[in-house]
């Protein structure tokens, strides 16, 4: 009987788009290894029996050539036909091999050669994707491997790709806010999903409150995301875990692309700079401050007692290059800068309602991260491969206050100057070592340690007062930490027989800070077992921990959010999750089927007291803290058609979540806000010729979790001071669930012969989707008086985007 | 000034097209006895005993008056009677009871008196004006500013908590019916002394506001020792229209008060703060955040007792108007 293997991977697009130009070289290799290299490169989907590969290893030398050859010299000598319709690879035995075939033809061409001796010749390194495989072949759970591509052809906000909004496409992941890249996985935290960048973790990944995320979508080659099961190599966070990849660079030619969008613009070229030795860069940058510094310059003209100041923007910039010692190293060195700033301020002197009165103020904010690192990939012989990291990551996070005040009216001058600054840090050194063996042909191993030397500054506020010649200045410097982690995992993917494969896995960690060691010990295990060769059953444990968490007074991502390790009592936040799932795909792979269920327990989460900001502004970060539980429970359906014109997917979650803490909601517990019980997302791509492709994706939740204050009660006038509004009741927490969400996204995609326009509608049939419920007022004619009422905010209605992407 | 909060709004409620769409959430909710009470050092103790109400109920701050309920006063654990006057050090508790709305009660401390360092005061020269009015009676106008530096000494066995109050002193209409005497009183410049916008953060400066600051304050910066407080105002006016000035006329006054005032009083304030002028109020309102409630020190978390204990200083305006005008 045949078994029917499907390698199914939307294609990687290249930055210039030459899909169908492959470079390889490979000697004697299982062609199923090399596939998997093809796919990387051209994006191709490869259809074929897995015995009819059984054994056949094949040779490959080719630069730059068209896939077609490549294949045809591959299999030259071989009983294997292929077909190449649109995006697949059809592999069949050959029938009647003949000699006029084209496999013939090119069987005297030298490129590609079979080689019947194993030479000394090893394959390139390539770093690929672990999850390669069809899902039924896998022991992981709730993984899946995303191209830039895919992340490119999902209809979003402005037109903007965004990989995180991507993400937000699979079942059991939700978004914080409508519009905004923060995600909750699993009825867990935002902070809860670790996103890392070719290995290196990254803290601030939001850009514009979240409107956008950090990672620049034209130099993502994949993604590999996990949330259900994970792999022993991920630890550090609870619920999700993200790794971005960025291309490698084209060997031939510097090519690139360029792309004006509405709110930003981009541009990635990368090339040779010689035989070896590759290179990327890529910059996005908004452009919105093009417009407001012409705006704000008139409005400065028109008068001159009144100035401004005002300036945003945010930038992506990325640059790596490769190098190729030889056929078993390949060793690269990147940098990465991504950071928002934000200039604002006021100037007034002798105004009409202040005689006599001059003020400046100027507020200078910036945040972001840094991350400059450098890796070598190293093939120490055919089963034994190793990746090398050494990196440096910084997110910071600078807001600076200057307000100066002079009165000369009624009397001799006098003069206030205020300076208050606020930095708040992460400097992390990164060392690693990752290490994947083939000791057997049914066993992988993956092993690896790595050390990381944190430098936490978690805020540090400095506020100088100046009373004419008297200064006060308030300095808290205690607030910075300097923390140890080592980490040490070791996993197994053992292939037990053709139907039962399980992946079982120790992730080990010690956490250094604050002059005590935390420990945590996190036993990964996912089992497969495959009744059809259809068909798969799997279940999973996993244990995560995790040593820093994230503050935010809101749902935005703002700098003032803060990055802070587990101090004093806290202790690590740990997760423990089980799960199990049914999965099913088709002979032809075109069709996937997959349900799961899972629970998961957290313990001692972290979280702002109720009535934080109450807490004094210089007062020690973690006395505002309380520490609790959660638990989330649901499960997640996804039925998926990937093969022909037009392809989509159906996603549906339920999910239960909740949490518990001492010091919130009077210690009873409450509903997480991301208790959203049910989801549906439905995605469409319809190819309709090479030039033009469309896309949809519909988006149906039940609403988040919202505390609802019903009741109110007067306020006093004490102290002078009047209240704008009565106080609103405190109530349970999360109370009230928001009205259903749902929303429309259309793209379209329209190719010539220098690139392609993007035309996209955000929520197309402009349903207004509540994001909160505010206390407001309505007027009345005919009483001539407000009244007050509670109204639903709701934040976009249809947006249209444009954008067109030039590649060169 | 705050000018995110302006960028936030054009962000939110403009550019993204925010909007509000009325609506009736369907919640059950019940109403509960609210305590209002302000506490002062040496003064009769006032009670206001109310209902919470639904936010969307019509006319509900209007109709929310108990009228079944009795208030008990306790001092030191022993209940006194209603015409009780605080002492400092005392612990006050206040416990309602109504049949309709259950019970709700409070317990705070009367601080202690603010101690003085040096009450130095400084009169700034402003504008004077002389005129005749149509009827014959003369306009004398005056305007000035005062300068008040105040030494504070800290209790360093206690976090204290601090506001500035003032009143003025007019001279009495009664005493002079045929004549309009006014005593325009000056506005404090809060942006003057910086402490009082100790509790606005670098964030909240440019998402909310620095210049709504108020005269609330603490002994965080200074602990344990004594900061030399600058109270500035500006814009005094003294109007009077008369035939004849008469020294009496002038004899008005300023009180400066600095209040020793309970943790309940200052996060009460701070909570007014944040909903007000504050981001995380905008950002509750708006759904970006959690929603605030009340800060309540009452069992029910409807109402906020508070305490205080003046420190006054007396500022005398007559000699000056009338070296200035007679």
């Amino acid at each position: 009987m045949k078994k029917l293997l499907i390698c199914l991977c939307m294609s990687l697009l290249p930055l210039l788009g030459l899909a169908q130009r492959v470079t390889l070289h490979a000697v004697d290799r299982p062609a199923s290894d090399v596939f998997r290299a093809l796919v990387e490169q051209t994006g191709k989907n490869f259809v074929y029996s897995s015995d009819l590969l059984t054994g056949v290893r094949v040779t490959v030398n080719a630069d730059n050539r068209p896939l077609k050859k490549v294949l045809s010299e591959m299999f030259c000598d071989k009983d294997i036909d292929f077909k190449i319709k649109g995006s697949n690879v059809i592999l069949t035995r050959r029938r009647i091999p003949t000699k006029k075939s084209k496999h013939h033809e090119v069987r005297q061409t030298p490129r590609v050669a079979v080689m019947p001796d194993t030479t000394l010749m090893l394959e390139e390194i390539l770093v690929l994707s672990r999850l390669e495989a069809p899902e039924v072949e896998s022991s992981e759970m709730g993984a899946r491997k995303i191209t830039g591509r895919e992340v490119r052809d999902t209809p979003t906000l402005l037109g903007e790709s965004d990989v995180i909004k991507t993400l937000q496409t699979m079942p059991g992941v939700s978004e914080s806010v409508e519009g905004m890249a923060g995600m909750s996985v699993h009825g867990g935290d935002t902070d809860q999903n670790l996103f890392m960048l070719d290995n290196v973790p990254l803290y601030q990944v939001n850009h514009l409150g979240g409107l956008f995320s950090a990672f620049n979508p034209d130099i993502i080659r994949h993604v590999d995301f996990f949330k259900t099961s994970v792999p022993a190599k991920y630890d550090g966070r609870l619920s999700s875990f993200m790794d971005v990849r960025t291309t490698d660079g084209h060997r031939e030619g510097h090519h690139g692309t360029a792309r004006l969008g509405l709110t930003s613009g981009s541009i990635g070229i990368s090339g040779p700079i010689s035989r070896k030795t590759t290179y990327v860069a890529g910059l996005r940058r908004s452009w919105l401050d093009v417009l407001t510094i012409p705006l704000v310059a008139m409005i400065n003209a028109a008068s001159d007692e009144e100035k401004t100041r005002m300036r945003y923007a945010f930038t992506d910039l990325n640059a790596k290059v490769i190098h190729r010692f030889d056929r078993r190293f390949k060793g690269f060195v990147s940098v990465y800068y991504g950071s928002d700033i934000l200039k604002t301020g006021d100037e007034s002197k002798n105004s009409y309602m202040n005689p006599g009165w001059y003020y400046r103020d100027r507020y200078d904010l910036s945040w972001g991260n840094l991350v400059a690192q450098t890796g070598l990939n190293w093939r120490i012989n055919p089963a034994l491969s190793a990746e090398f990291t050494a990196a440096y990551t910084r997110y910071f996070s600078d807001m600076k206050y200057d307000d100066v005040n002079r009165f000369t009216q009624n009397g001799p001058e006098t003069m206030t100057h205020v300076t208050a600054t606020t930095h708040n840090n992460i400097n992390d050194w990164v060392f690693r070592a990752d290490f994947d063996w083939n000791p057997a042909d049914n066993s992988r191993v993956r092993f690896g340690a790595n050390y990381v030397r944190h430098s936490f500054l978690p805020g540090h506020s400095e506020r100088r007062n100046t009373h004419d010649t008297e200064t006060i200045l308030t300095r808290d410097s205690t607030w910075s930490y300097r923390g140890n982690e080592v980490n040490l995992y070791i996993e197994d993917d053992w292939k037990i027989t053709d139907r039962l494969r399980a992946n079982v896995g120790l992730h080990g960690s010690l956490f250094h800070v604050d002059g005590r060691v935390r420990h945590g010990l996190s036993p990964r295990a996912s089992i497969n077992f495959r009744p059809t060769e259809a068909t798969a059953v799997k279940a999973s444990y996993t244990r995560t921990v995790q040593y820093v968490h994230h503050l935010a007074q809101s749902y935005l991502s703002l700098p003032t959010d803060q990055w802070v390790p587990v101090t004093g009592n806290f202790k690590p936040e740990t997760a423990d999750k089980v799960a199990a799932g049914v999965y099913w795909q088709s002979r032809d792979g075109g069709w996937t089927f997959s349900a799961e269920a899972y629970w998961k327990w957290m313990h001692n989460l972290v979280e702002y007291k109720d009535e934080y900001y109450l807490r004094p502004m210089l007062a020690m970060w973690n006395s505002s803290l309380t520490s609790g539980r959660g638990t989330a429970k649901g499960i997640d359906l996804k039925a998926e058609k990937t093969i022909g014109k037009l392809t989509g997917h159906i996603a549906y979650s339920l999910v239960w979540a909740d949490r518990t803490f001492r010091d919130k909601n009077g210690g009873k517990t409450y509903p997480a806000r991301f208790d959203q019980r049910h989801s549906i997302h439905i995605g469409l791509d319809w190819k309709v010729n090479e030039k033009v492709g469309l896309h949809a994706a519909w988006t149906g939740h039940s609403g988040n979790r919202f505390t609802l204050l019903t009741q109110t009660w007067e306020t006093p006038v004490f102290g002078g001071y009047t209240p704008d509004y009565d106080a609103p009741l405190r109530a349970p927490l999360n109370n009230y669930r928001l009205p259903f969400y749902h929303r429309l996204d259309l793209s379209c995609t329209v190719r010539n012969s220098r690139g392609y326009w993007t035309f996209g509608l955000y929520n197309a049939y402009c349903h207004m989707n509540a994001i909160g419920i505010r206390r407001g007022y309505k007027y009345e004619y005919a009483t001539n008086d407000d009244t007050r009422v509670f109204q639903k905010v709701t934040l976009f209605p249809l947006i249209p985007s444009i954008s067109y992407t030039w590649e060169f | 000034m705050g000018i995110l909060r302006h960028i936030t709004t054009a962000l939110l409620l403009l550019s993204l097209a925010s909007c509000y769409s009325d609506f009736e959430p369907d919640i059950k909710s019940e109403p509960v006895l609210c305590l209002n009470s302000c506490i002062t050092a040496g003064m009769p103790i006032e009670v206001s005993v109310t209902r919470t109400w639904l936010y969307s109920e019509p006319n509900g701050q209007h109709n929310n008056a108990v009228k079944d309920a009795s208030v008990t006063i306790t001092a030191n654990g022993e209940r006194v009677p209603a015409d009780y006057l605080p002492h400092e050090g005392d612990i006050i508790r206040i416990e309602a009871e109504s049949p309709t709305y259950g019970t709700a009660w409070a317990e705070v401390e009367v601080p202690r008196k603010v101690e003085f360092t040096k009450t130095d005061t400084q009169i700034n020269e402003g504008n004077t004006f002389v005129g005749e009015t149509e009827d014959g009676l003369v306009t004398d106008w005056l305007s000035f500013g005062l300068r008040a530096s105040v030494g504070i000494k800290d209790d360093p066995t206690r976090d204290n908590y601090f506001r500035v109050g003032s009143y003025g002193h007019n001279p009495s209409g009664d005493l002079w019916p045929e004549t309009d005497i006014y005593l325009g009183l000056g506005s404090l410049r809060y942006e003057a002394e910086p402490i009082f916008g100790e509790h606005i953060g670098v964030f909240e400066s440019i998402m909310g506001s620095s210049e709504s600051a108020t005269a609330f304050f603490t002994d965080r910066q200074f602990m344990g020792s004594t900061y030399n407080l600058t109270l500035l105002y500006n814009d005094f006016f003294y109007l009077v229209n008369t035939p004849e000035l008469d020294p009496a006329m002038t004899d008005c006054g300023f009180t400066i008060m600095v209040y020793n005032i309970s943790k309940s009083f200052y996060d009460w304030y701070l909570y007014l703060y944040n909903q007000n002028e504050g981001p995380y109020g905008d950002f509750g309102g708006l759904g970006l955040g959690d929603p605030m409630w009340g800060y309540s020190n009452v069992s029910t978390g409807a109402g906020i007792v508070v305490a205080q204990t003046p420190s006054v200083i007396e500022v005398d305006f007559g000699p000056y108007i009338r070296e200035a005008l007679m």
